[in-house]
């Protein structure tokens, strides 16, 4: 019975040097009135620091809005940062010139949500995967229907002669999840970007998809940033978890450690929120908290979530921005409730 | 016991199409009782909004076949013609809250006036009465009651869904299909409307029809669970049983395929496709994809009575409810 | 491609618009290769020897097919035809009789319209000298008149104004064909010309042609100055065609084109595009048309160009412009974007390709538009004024008063070419549009 099971933890040897180091990151938006007059910005993304390493997944969860789309297109050089930096292997990306950015893309697979608007309808599929090596600069003819014919292997779409001429219309949803990931991986990358790869898939497919994208990782040591709103399907998938509320991450933590204890009130909402298949769930009331995001041009002062949250200490938390406390060694959160908490 | 509100047996619902006939309703039949919440899970494509709208008579003009009995309140409503049936049960007392509905109010119109309208048209009633009905409605799905002030685009998604759900109820029907209710919202929203539907539901023995692809989301609120598949209901069965056994091959292999958060446990994929609508094979149409087929399942399977009211249409339930292993 | 032919065929309005645009495309052919652009030209500009032999105003042949009374077509007698026409007479010292009868069949119940001979000789100095008679079928001989004959002369019996006198009035092609016990009908049978010519020199000749003028001409009839319609309306097709398709393409391509570049660079790049459509959009094309024909040039291309650049401009362009806002905010743009796809490259090869159904269909319910606008041009004096198309023959039809005068033919003919033009792009473009935007298709 084909099965996904858990994601074991590895050690991680953190001598080597990260695949990709995001410092302090901001992408703001400029909004404009009657296309003019600059009426302000939309801080989409607001002070974001992480490394990636090598064969490793973070899972970013968060709503929508919180900004975890803009940190994944930002990344992808799709928006640049307003302040901030990126560095690929120790490279800071906005030295590269076109040369440097190809190599750069050429590095980066993205997986995007909804599988059929990933792909340009009117394309077969050989020109799909063709497109990214045309762009890059991979023109042997050979050399493109050799990585052709390995990543349709690699995902399993089979006989590949059959596929080759087809449209992405013809192909059903989790075939065309999975030509996205192989026109993700044409390019050989190091890394893959993947945004709600699975949410638009029926359930029996999600896990067929998950486990594809899992073997992959495996088979190329790739570093992948795995953004969901569903927590339940991070466990399968991810060595660490980033909770993103309001442009920020909130709470940085192993996968393990924040399924056992969630602590930042929100990460905990959003625990108390997923609903398990379970018939209990019927006789109890879910506690989360009501309201809504925070406007991200006019964010709340102090903690984001302060508004919603009740745990809010007057004062303190609608006044300042916390900071990441470290809790435990691979547990940080940015929240107040924790500031005596923090371990030397 | 409660009464059983809605009794459908044999409902079908084909659509011609130029490739061929549609079935997307195949011989469907079941019974609901007053107070429940049935939720039909299924993957798309399975049929589960096409058996809502043959329950609502909200058809497209290709229809080639529609036939069975939707007996709602000991009344066969297939017997209505067009006109009665819009003016008598649609509405009034079925009503109907469609897929991405939010998006469907009209933006130009305040909410108020959009919640009324139905109840000035089909009860008959005054403004004022209207208006207060409104604002009754409002309160119960959790909406501050000066939003009946705005207009559709001044609102949040989880508000408009909710102010759906409130035009939906304020004719006070007995029945509430809701198709997705909530798969467009986020995390938090979601959770927050089924508190709402919950509490509706509690409150004032409102039964529902929950259309949903999210299993999980579903036992939020059902008390019986209908597995569609390619057409077909495939298991009926209460929800306090499918989580833990459910009977259908399918409706196993789609609950191991379900991850949970709080249990860790190893996730199973169905291989291949369910089959075209068109044409569907003859035999069990989940054969093709199941494990544990054998000679028989070439053969059209029965729906079998097992107790507790459930059905399972599989070969291996035979009569007498026994599971057989095969 | 494949798949697109057969749901085409399974609409019977594509398949007849199909049908109709190939015999338009078929005659624009055939015109293209029977008769070359100059010959065309010359044809059409006319001149003095080009349609000698035509009548005037004559109504299409095959009309007598409906006729009760056979009306007359144009004959012609050469005594060139047959050396039996001819019969030199050497009298000597270089004296000669050629003696020309110029026989015909006369089967028709209606009168010719003209009549005229035409006389070709050399001579050094003396001309030759002709005496024509005519005979009846009955045998009855009518002296018509005896002249002296140039190079080229053209002896017009129909103006003879001595002749009209010596038949008391009445019109020489009435008279000499009327049947004397039944006044008012022709006498069917065999007519002669009998032509006397006497020639002065040695090695001079005299040759004549008959040209009896019916009252029904090739396919389309003649127009005022007996020019065969049958050219303007072959040669209307491929300007017609040319003119529609090169509009229609070149300005929704354009269009297009202009549209998805203002999506795509928004700011500037789209206020300064908006703002010069919105300008464009309120400048009346017609008279900027005409214009145009008056001060610049009423040249056909002159005109199409013209076109081609308003016609970019207009509600179409809002059109695409808020179908390419969806098309950049999907999901494979931002893909292609991601692995390093270039502005040119999104433009061209993403964000048009998805717009093209929608085009297709557009483009085609638009040529007729643009075959009518040339030919409302034509109508309005603006034609092109070397090259025959459908709307000069409007236009010649319209100030000749056809109507007035029974031409119906003239104007019949040209309409109906348009309409069948309009009828076949727009059957074609309606069902593509239901082909390519299947939320139009009926169930």
């Amino acid at each position: 019975m084909p099965s996904l099971a858990a994601k074991q933890t590895q050690e991680q040897p953190r001598e080597q040097k990260p695949v990709l180091r995001v410092e302090n990151l901001h992408t703001w938006f400029e909004v404009r009135r009657m296309g003019f007059f600059k009426a302000g910005d939309v801080r989409a993304l607001d002070g974001v620091s992480f490394e990636l390493y090598a064969g490793e997944t973070i899972s970013i969860v968060g709503e929508s809005g919180c900004g975890k789309s803009t940190l994944a297109k930002t990344i992808l050089g799709i928006h640049h940062p307003t302040s901030g930096k990126i560095y690929f292997e120790d490279e800071d990306i906005s030295t590269f010139d076109k040369e440097g950015w190809k190599k750069y893309r050429s590095n980066i697979g993205y997986i995007m949500q909804d599988p059929y608007g990933a792909l340009p309808p009117f394309m077969s599929v050989k020109r799909i995967l063709e497109e990214p090596m045309k762009i890059n600069g991979i023109k042997d003819k050979k050399e493109q229907a050799r990585r052709i014919r390995q990543v349709l292997e690699e995902v399993k779409l089979a006989p590949i002669e059959d596929f080759l001429p087809k449209f992405p219309h013809m192909l059903s949803g989790g075939q065309q999840q999975r030509l996205v990931i192989a026109r993700a991986m044409i390019l050989d990358p190091k890394m893959l970007v993947a945004d709600e790869p699975v949410s638009m898939l029926d359930a029996s497919v999600r896990v067929e998809i998950l486990q594809l994208l899992q073997g992959l990782q495996r088979k190329h040591n790739l570093a992948i940033i795995y953004i969901t709103h569903d927590l339940s399907t991070v466990r399968y998938f991810s060595e660490r978890i980033f909770s993103m509320y309001g442009a920020k991450i909130i709470e940085k933590s192993g996968t393990a450690a924040l399924l056992k204890e969630p602590l930042h009130p929100y990460t905990k909402a959003l625990f108390e929120a997923t609903s398990d298949p379970d018939a209990e769930n019927l006789k109890t009331f879910k506690d989360v908290p009501a309201g809504e995001p925070p406007s991200l041009m006019n964010p709340p002062t102090g903690c984001r979530f302060n508004p919603r949250c009740r745990n809010m200490i007057k004062g303190l938390c609608d006044k300042e921005i916390p900071p990441e406390f470290q809790v435990r060694e691979d547990h940080s959160v940015a929240c107040w409730l924790y500031k005596d908490q923090e371990i030397k | 016991m409660s009464n059983v509100l809605l009794d459908v047996r044999n409902l079908r619902l084909y659509f011609r199409t130029k490739a061929g006939s549609v079935q997307a309703v195949d011989d469907v039949s079941f019974q609901l009782r007053e107070g429940h919440t049935l939720a039909v899970v299924g993957e798309s494509g399975c049929g589960k909004t096409s058996l809502a709208k043959a329950i609502l008579r909200l058809l497209p003009r290709n229809i080639e076949r529609y036939t069975g009995s939707v007996i709602f309140d000991g009344q066969d409503i297939m017997k209505l013609d067009d006109e009665r049936f819009r003016k008598e049960i649609r509405w009034s007392k079925i009503a109907m809250v469609p897929q991405a509905s939010m998006n469907s109010l009209n933006p130009v119109i305040r909410i108020e006036d959009q919640l009324a309208e139905p109840l000035l048209i089909h009860e008959k009633m005054t403004k004022q009465q209207a208006a207060a009905r409104v604002a009754e409605v409002f309160k119960i799905v959790g909406l501050p009651t000066d939003f009946l002030q705005r207009y559709p685009f001044e609102l949040s998604g989880g508000m408009r869904q909710r102010a759906t759900i409130a035009m939906a109820l304020a004719a006070n029907p007995k029945l509430v299909v809701l198709d997705e209710p909530s798969s467009a919202l986020d995390l938090l929203t979601q959770a927050n409307l089924m508190n709402v539907l919950k509490k509706i539901k509690h409150e004032f023995n409102t039964t529902f029809i929950l259309i949903t692809h999210d299993i999980g989301t579903a036992s939020e609120l059902a008390d019986e669970v209908a597995v569609m598949y390619a057409g077909e209901m495939i298991e009926y069965n209460s929800a306090e049983y499918f989580y833990t056994d459910a009977h259908h091959p399918y409706s196993q292999k789609l609950m191991a395929s379900v991850p949970t958060l709080r249990e860790d446990k190893d996730l199973a994929f169905i291989p291949g496709q369910p089959p075209s609508l068109i044409n569907p094979p003859t035999g069990c149409r989940f054969a093709a994809r199941c494990e544990r087929r054998f000679e028989k399942c070439s053969q059209h399977p029965n729906v079998t009575k097992l107790g507790g009211g459930a059905t399972v249409q599989c070969w291996l339930h035979d009569e007498t409810g026994e599971v057989k292993h095969a | 491609m494949k798949n697109l032919w057969s749901q085409l065929k399974s609409y019977p309005s594509a398949v007849a618009g199909l049908i109709l645009i190939s015999v338009l495309v078929g005659i624009a052919v055939y015109a293209l290769a029977a008769i070359p652009y100059s010959e065309a030209v010359r044809l059409w500009r006319g001149g003095d020897n080009v349609w000698l032999e035509t009548p005037r105003n004559a109504r299409p042949a095959w009309l007598n097919f409906f006729y009760k009374e056979k009306q007359p077509v144009t004959t012609v007698v050469r005594s060139t035809d047959d050396p039996a026409n001819k019969t030199v007479l050497d009298l000597g010292g270089g004296v000669a009789i050629n003696d020309m009868v110029l026989e015909f069949e006369f089967n028709y119940d209606g009168f010719p319209t003209e009549l005229a001979v035409f006389f070709e000789s050399v001579y050094e100095a003396a001309r030759p000298n002709v005496n024509m008679t005519w005979v009846t079928p009955d045998g009855r001989e009518i002296p018509l008149s005896e002249l002296s004959v140039r190079p080229s002369e053209a002896y017009r019996i129909s103006q003879d104004t001595r002749l009209l006198r010596r038949l008391n009035g009445k019109q020489p092609e009435i008279a000499l064909f009327e049947d004397p016990n039944n006044p008012g009908k022709p006498l069917k049978g065999t007519y002669k010309l009998v032509a006397e010519g006497l020639v002065f020199e040695e090695g001079s000749t005299v040759d004549a042609s008959l040209v009896v003028y019916g009252k029904l001409h090739g396919l389309a009839g003649t127009d005022h100055r007996r020019r065969d319609i049958t050219v303007a309306l072959l040669w209307g097709a491929p300007v017609a065609l040319a003119f529609g398709l090169v509009a229609a393409v070149g300005s929704s391509l354009t269009t297009m084109m202009l549209a998805a570049a203002s999506v795509w660079f928004g700011g500037w790049v789209d206020w300064v595009i908006r703002r010069v459509n919105e300008i464009v959009m309120i400048l009346p094309l017609l008279p900027i048309l005409i214009m145009v024909g008056l001060f610049y040039s009423r040249s056909i291309w002159a005109i199409l160009g013209v076109v081609i650049a308003l016609g970019i401009f207009g509600s179409g362009i809002l059109s695409y412009r808020s179908m390419f806002i969806q098309v950049k905010e999907s999901g494979y743009i931002e893909a292609a974007r991601a692995y390093g796809a270039g502005n040119g490259r999104i433009i061209f090869r993403y964000m048009i390709p998805k717009i093209i159904p929608v085009l297709i269909p557009g483009f085609v319910t638009q040529v007729p538009a643009y075959v009518f606008l040339e030919a409302t041009l034509s109508v309005l004096g603006l034609g092109d004024p070397v090259l025959p198309t459908w709307g000069k023959l409007l236009n010649d039809a319209h100030s000749n008063g056809a109507l007035f005068n029974g031409y119906f033919y003239w104007v019949l003919e040209p309409a109906a070419l348009l309409i069948l033009a309009g009828l076949g792009f727009a059957m074609l473009g309606f069902a593509l549009d239901r082909i390519f935007n299947p939320r139009l298709r009926g169930l």
